[in-house]
């Protein structure tokens, strides 16, 4: 089990602040956590820039168990 | 003597008013300075260039404080109803400039003003009037002791104000200035009014302000707007979370200053976010006069600890004298029962209570994560005291955690301690008073260090406390905020943090192409704060498609690629001509539209260089060199992930190109060759 956790508007839109999913790869949990939001598919989480525990990840990068996700939705500026 | 000008978008008159004689001139701007210098803060530059020759007493009568507006204020152009203030920095002892979005400027161009030239200094307190026909001064000994909002409640209704607090009398060096719920926050610009026994400028008329072209001006901001309502930055994430949206991004990036900038991550930063801020306190968006993004937030005040609703505990004497402040409801508390689950949904039912502005990025980082606080009830608490104290609540947060560490080090025993924050509102008001430890507290983090020890932490640039960005994992905005005129700020930086992470994701650890890249954007945003607008209203220079595709080829292509472009950046820095308007930045063709000037990309480009160059001229006389151009050691010598050299800014090699690039000696000064070239006398 990872912990998916969802930040900026992406959040708001999915009205949760985190969702635990099973999988092994990050493509796997974007597409598990697109399921459990009720999304059709992962497109708008695959433009999230992706963190895994703290480290920047691609879609390939494996996951163990315990793991924990951020998803940022794009930003810029402040 | 009046010199009437052929271009439009001006008012034609900026006055000059001296406070010791009461005597009030027309300040002469030619059409050929308004085609150099545009208005703002270039403006005021050019203006200050002038009267400053050399040292001058920041709180004494020989300083001069310029408020200038821009062409394209109040003209209907999205995002332009910035003004500027700009004086010599009781904070720093070098120029400052400060930018609001309040609507004093619209009011003084309504009474035919482009800007005020105040110099002098008033017997007693006064607050000066501004309309179409005179300029009057009132007694304002009535009104001094009172916050920014009872004060601002005192005044004439339906005018532009501008106005102190308690901090600014007392000439708290970071002193700001309020304008509706709007500040001018940074480098002291209200302890400046303070010194001048000013309390407020006040502006009221009715005159129509002139467009060239109205039809054209009318489809170019159309269009600009709708490019502003359909950009991901402008269109969606500002609108819904504010500049507060940027802290979570900040978090991942190990940009986030923690604990006095020791520490790029805080474990609790979701706390104080912006998501947070949204879910839990948001009422609804607000903004500047005549803005279509909306970024200001609007939350319920929430009450302290154990209050049970109703008792001004936040509250100043003054502002107990006039009755205000923080009359919170009992079932004001926007916390608990709305308060999501880890995987609920955000209620956000039941909020009742006072209204009052939210904290933005900045004040939410240098008031939770730097001082290791997570209490973000806290924070909407102390931002609206902070405002009303009219005090910047970025040096205000950056001066304490510095106490705090001088206190962890033994160095001043002084009580503070990070995480432990429940005394800070007493101490904000001793601060604004100039009580206890908060009078020494009032004169910010490099006086500190040079009384009690610690220069190596004390996190300002020149004497201005550093923003929330942690630049050791975006070494380009810690050459920015070394070289910036005003000292520690992230936009006169250049704000590269945008490019190193914040938007794009070019390599934030390497110097490669980052000082062409200051530059560049030093001198753009330069120009467009001239022209009257929010810095954000450029947005859409950074195209949808990259911003909304991080992980694109295109984009990850553009990311590598910019760090290699410092030869070209520079060639283009080095052209003066360059007739062309770039589709993400409508600010040049609508420049023309409004004004009738003649303006393209290299033109603007030129006018921000000037300005750039205009300050930096007024701060070598006030003696700055290339040792002032520094950070404080931590961030150049302690890596911020141990064992990782690249975690830390190599400011040397970078400052060096930079000074290259600018035309500057190797002691940082100006050359004759290059003023010639700008056309500065």
């Amino acid at each position: 089990m990872v912990t998916v956790r969802l930040f900026g508007t992406l959040r708001l839109d999915a009205g949760r602040r985190q969702v635990n999913v099973d999988a092994s790869t990050v493509a796997e949990a974007l597409q598990k956590t697109a399921a459990s939001l009720g999304l059709p598919d992962a497109g708008a989480l695959l433009a999230a820039t992706v963190y895994v525990n703290g480290e920047r990840a691609s879609t390939r990068t494996r996951l163990r168990d315990g793991d924990e996700l951020y998803l940022l939705s794009p930003a810029a500026g402040g | 003597m009046h010199v009437p000008t052929r271009f439009k978008g001006y008012m034609g008159r900026m006055l000059r008013i001296d406070l010791t004689t009461r005597q009030v001139s027309e300040y002469p701007i030619s059409d050929e300075q308004r085609e150099l210098y545009l208005g703002g803060k270039v403006m005021a530059a050019r203006i200050l260039a002038d009267l400053i020759t050399g040292p001058v007493d920041p709180f004494g009568p020989e300083n001069v404080v310029v408020v200038t507006s821009g062409p394209l204020t109040g003209t209907g152009a999205p995002m332009t109803s910035r003004f500027n203030v700009s004086t010599i920095s009781p904070l720093t002892g070098l120029l400052t400039s400060s930018n609001c979005g309040g609507s004093f400027g619209l009011h003084l161009k309504k009474a035919g003003c482009d800007g005020l030239v105040i110099t002098g200094r008033a017997g007693a307190p006064v607050w000066v009037e501004i309309t179409e026909a005179e300029v009057r001064f009132h007694d304002a000994a009535e009104l001094w002791g009172l916050t920014t909002g009872a004060t601002q409640a005192a005044l004439p209704p339906r005018t532009g104000k501008l106005v102190i607090g308690p901090a600014g009398e007392n000439r708290v060096r970071y002193a700001s200035l309020a304008s509706d719920e709007r500040m001018a926050a940074r480098a002291g610009v209200g302890a400046v009014f303070g010194a001048k026994n000013l309390k407020a400028l006040v502006a009221h008329g009715r005159l129509a302000i002139p467009v060239a072209n109205p039809e054209q001006v009318k489809a170019l901001h159309r269009g600009w707007t709708q490019g502003l309502r359909s950009h991901p930055v402008t269109g969606n994430q500002l609108p819904r979370l504010g500049t507060a949206g940027l802290l979570s991004a900040m978090q991942a990036r190990r940009m986030l200053a923690t604990r006095n900038f020791s520490r790029g991550r805080f474990d609790q930063f979701d706390a104080v976010s912006g998501e947070t801020l949204a879910e839990e306190h948001l009422v609804r968006n607000s903004g500047c006069t005549g803005c279509p993004v909306h970024c200001g937030r609007e939350v319920i005040l929430p009450e302290a600890a154990g209050e049970t609703g109703g008792e001004a505990e936040v509250g100043t004497e003054a502002a107990a004298r006039a009755g205000m402040v923080t009359a919170q409801s009992p079932e004001g508390r926007a916390g608990d029962a709305a308060k999501p689950s880890a995987e609920g949904p955000a209620g956000k039912d039941g909020r009742k209570g006072r209204r009052v502005k939210g904290p933005e990025l900045e004040t939410l980082v240098l008031l939770g994560p730097n001082l290791e606080n997570e209490d973000l009830s806290e924070i909407i608490r102390w931002n609206y005291q902070l405002d009303e104290l009219g005090m910047d609540t970025i040096s205000t947060g950056g001066t304490i955690a510095f106490a705090m560490e001088l206190n962890e080090k033994g160095l001043w025993e002084n009580g503070l301690r990070f995480g432990e924050v429940k005394d800070l509102p007493q101490l904000f008001d001793d601060i604004a008073h100039r009580r206890g430890i908060g009078d020494l507290l009032a004169e910010g983090s490099r006086r500190l260090a040079q009384r009690f020890g610690g220069m190596s932490f004390a996190m300002q640039v020149k004497g201005l406390e550093l923003p929330a960005y942690e630049p050791r994992a975006a070494v380009g905005q810690g050459l920015g905020y070394a070289v910036s005129n005003r000292g520690g700020c992230h936009l006169n930086a250049g704000y590269l943090a945008v490019l190193e992470g914040l938007g794009l994701d070019v390599d934030p650890y390497t110097p490669r192409g980052k000082a062409a890249l200051t530059v560049l954007m030093q001198d753009l945003m330069e120009a467009i704060s001239a022209a009257g607008n929010c810095l954000f209203s450029s947005f859409d220079v950074l195209p949808a498609a990259l911003l909304n595709r991080p992980n694109s080829w295109l984009t990850r292509a553009v990311n590598r690629l910019l760090p290699r472009l410092g030869g070209p950046v520079a060639l283009i820095h080095r052209l003066q001509w360059l007739p062309v308007h770039l589709p993400g930045l409508p600010v040049t063709r609508s420049l023309a539209a409004v004004t009738g000037m003649k303006m393209d990309l290299g033109r603007l480009k030129a006018i921000g260089e000037r300005g750039y160059n205009l300050e930096r001229l007024v701060n070598t006389r006030l003696g700055v060199r290339a040792a002032d151009d520094d950070l404080p050691e931590r961030l150049k010598t302690v890596e911020q992930i141990p064992g990782d050299p690249r975690s830390r800014v190599p400011l040397e090699p970078m400052k060096r190109q930079y000074y290259r690039l600018r035309g500057w000696s190797p002691d940082g000064v100006p050359t004759p060759a290059l003023l010639r070239r700008l056309r500065i006398q």
